[in-house]
């Protein structure tokens, strides 16, 4: 029991900001960012080549956060004013991301194995150790981007998502707060990156593969299961964050028990799905049936 | 409030239930080797097989093999190695670079050693291992000898395409490639392709004054072989390759190493390793016994002359191998 918790939290602590970041985006800005794949990639990239170029590890995270932003902000500039559904510029800008990445890293695979980085002196140490900082990481950037939704940004940023027309018509610009939202939770996806990297002990152009739909379908599962035990919208920020855990909980357990039970991986996906299913079709039951209509 | 409790009763259910079996699950006592598979791929199902027939040879005693296929997704692939270690396993042999990497990552504060087949890991990067626990086959041939061998099979040759996809191991390789056609005086022009889609857009921006297409053991390109294979039946040009299974699927010809090899090799590092020797001591497996495929269909169909591939080979001692078998 105490394996298969530990299998799953140090899963967790990675990808945490990811699914935050995708939660922020899916929730907050209503737009389905599939650029997060590739700032997830491009954080881990520019993390790897500047710390193996000798740059201090807390400098070379600081410049991939504010890179995997800048991804952020070409996302919202390429649907600027809302002339390209969000959905069909987060594929273009994933897309452009993909000769980026290969561009800064200058190959596809970067080793960290024997760099220093923010956590190799804590891996040196004993994996628990070296997995405790990942989390203390990973609460920290939770921390400060719970901070920031509960903030007048946040508020600003709901009124983007809910009603741009309101929020245009109150005076605020519009665009730069769209860029603002995106360079947010394409941040949050560089951060994931940027702590995956230095656990996996490299970054590679592929690693990205898929985590955006991982994240959406974590985030949607904690939804519907927050759902059974209280109303979300009284408790947004905690509601938000609650869900990102839970969901992405239920989804690395899902996966550890089924490796464990010797269940062939090939089947994983498809069984992982009808688990996903059980799970969400019990969330909505109750929902049902306080509102038969 | 008394459906929830119930729905919650039936999830947490589920939950303990799956737990309780995945608790009861096996803790191997014998010796047991977690091999993992990064994706699925015909190369890596003749590597276990290698693997898993010589080490029956190499140690006679029982040995349980953990074969997980972490189907391209990194989430899986850590999920994986960190199953295995809570295992015990006695060996982890991860297949090509990433898996390596990761499992070097994930096992260096245990006493698990590592077997990593088919990486690039060199002499130097194992040293800085601390501590050092693995042992390495590489699989990669020197572009310069395959482009020796093709200008001994076309001494006439000026200009060749090589496609290559944008993976980690191919990219110095397509550098050297290309020094090494300068060499031979062979113009290489090198076209990547990063998804299979791609490929087949590729195929028909061929320049038409190339003499041949070449692939090295690039993954990616080799799952569309097809595409390629038909381009040069119809502009009737060489597909040359770098490994057996490409050449099953319709290239004419490759200079490579069975793929099994790299699990015969993968193997005895394993069995030396359970006799007792450290992995860090045991020095790097190369390739070394080099094998030429040919596909005389797809040879004659691209209306190539087989007897030049047969004597470059004789000429320059490799061993030929024939397969006409088109996917």
């Amino acid at each position: 029991m105490e394996i298969l918790l530990y299998s799953v939290m140090t899963q967790l602590v990675m990808f945490m900001p990811l699914a935050l970041g995708v939660s922020i985006s899916y929730t907050v800005l209503r737009a389905t960012d599939m650029t997060l794949d590739g700032s997830f990639v491009l954080g881990a990239g520019v993390f790897a080549k500047l710390t193996t170029l000798g740059i201090p590890p807390f400098l070379s995270a600081l410049i991939a956060l504010i890179s995997g932003a800048m991804a952020g902000i070409m996302v919202s500039l390429i649907q600027r004013g809302g002339k390209i559904d969000p959905l069909l510029a987060g594929i273009i800008a994933a897309f452009i991301l993909v000769s980026i990445n290969l561009i800064v890293m200058g190959k596809p695979n970067i080793s960290l194995l024997s760099s220093n980085t923010l956590l190799s002196f804590a891996f040196n140490k004993s994996d628990l150790y070296g997995y405790t900082i990942t989390g203390l990481y990973c609460i920290t950037i939770c921390f400060i981007a719970a901070i920031l939704l509960n903030s007048k940004f946040g508020l600003v940023l709901r009124g983007l998502g809910d009603n741009p027309s309101l929020l245009k018509r109150l005076g605020k610009p519009v665009e730069f707060y769209r860029s603002l939202g995106f360079a947010f939770t394409n941040a949050l996806s560089a951060a994931s990156g940027i702590l995956t990297s230095q656990v996996v002990g490299y970054a590679d152009t592929s690693m990205g593969l898929g985590m955006t739909l991982t994240g959406i379908g974590a985030i949607i599962l904690g939804q519907q299961v927050l759902k059974l035990f209280t109303n979300t919208s009284s408790i947004r920020i905690l509601g938000e964050l609650s869900a990102c855990l839970i969901g992405s909980s239920i989804y690395f357990a899902a996966m550890n028990i089924l490796l464990r039970m010797n269940v062939n991986p090939v089947y994983l996906k498809m069984i992982l799905g009808f688990v996903l299913i059980i799970f969400l079709r019990a969330a909505l039951r109750p929902a049902k049936n306080e509102n038969p209509t | 409030m008394k459906n929830t409790a119930i729905q919650l009763f039936q999830i947490l259910a589920v939950f303990l239930s799956a737990i309780i079996i995945a608790s009861c699950s096996q803790h191997p006592k014998t010796v047991t080797i977690g091999i993992i598979e990064p994706l699925e791929h015909k190369a890596m199902n003749e590597i276990v097989e290698g693997f898993s027939q010589t080490l029956k040879k190499e140690y006679k005693q029982s040995v349980i093999l953990d074969i997980e296929n972490a189907q391209n997704d990194p989430n899986l692939k850590h999920a994986i190695i960190q199953k295995m270690i809570d295992q015990h396993v006695t060996i982890i042999a991860p297949i090509g670079v990433d898996a390596t990497e990761m499992t070097l990552s994930m096992t260096r504060n245990t006493s698990i050693p590592v077997v990593s087949l088919a990486s690039d890991l060199t002499d130097e990067d194992r040293q800085k291992l601390n501590p050092c626990h693995a042992a390495v086959v590489h699989d990669e041939i020197n572009p310069e000898t395959i482009i020796h061998f093709i200008h001994q099979v076309y001494p006439s040759l000026t200009k060749l395409t090589l496609i290559h996809s944008s993976a980690n191991k191919v990219f110095p390789e397509v550098n050297e490639a290309i020094a090494a056609g300068r060499l031979e005086g062979i113009t290489i022009q090198a076209i990547m392709v990063s998804s299979l889609p791609e490929l087949t857009t590729a195929a028909t921006a061929i320049p038409s004054q190339t003499q041949g297409l070449f692939v090295l053991k690039d993954s990616l390109i080799v799952s569309g072989i097809g595409t390629l294979s038909h381009v040069a039946q119809q502009k009737h040009i060489p597909l040359i390759t770098s490994d057996q299974g490409s050449v099953e699927d319709g290239a004419g010809f490759a200079l490579g190493v069975p793929e099994k090899q790299i699990g015969v090799e993968g193997a005895k590092l394993s069995a030396a390793i359970l006799k007792g020797t450290p992995a860090c001591d045991l020095p790097i497996a190369q390739m070394k016994n080099l094998t030429v495929f040919m596909n005389q269909k797809a040879l004659s169909d691209s209306q190539q002359n087989i007897e030049a591939v047969e004597a470059a080979a004789k000429k320059l001692n490799y061993s030929i191998e024939y397969t006409n078998k088109t996917g």
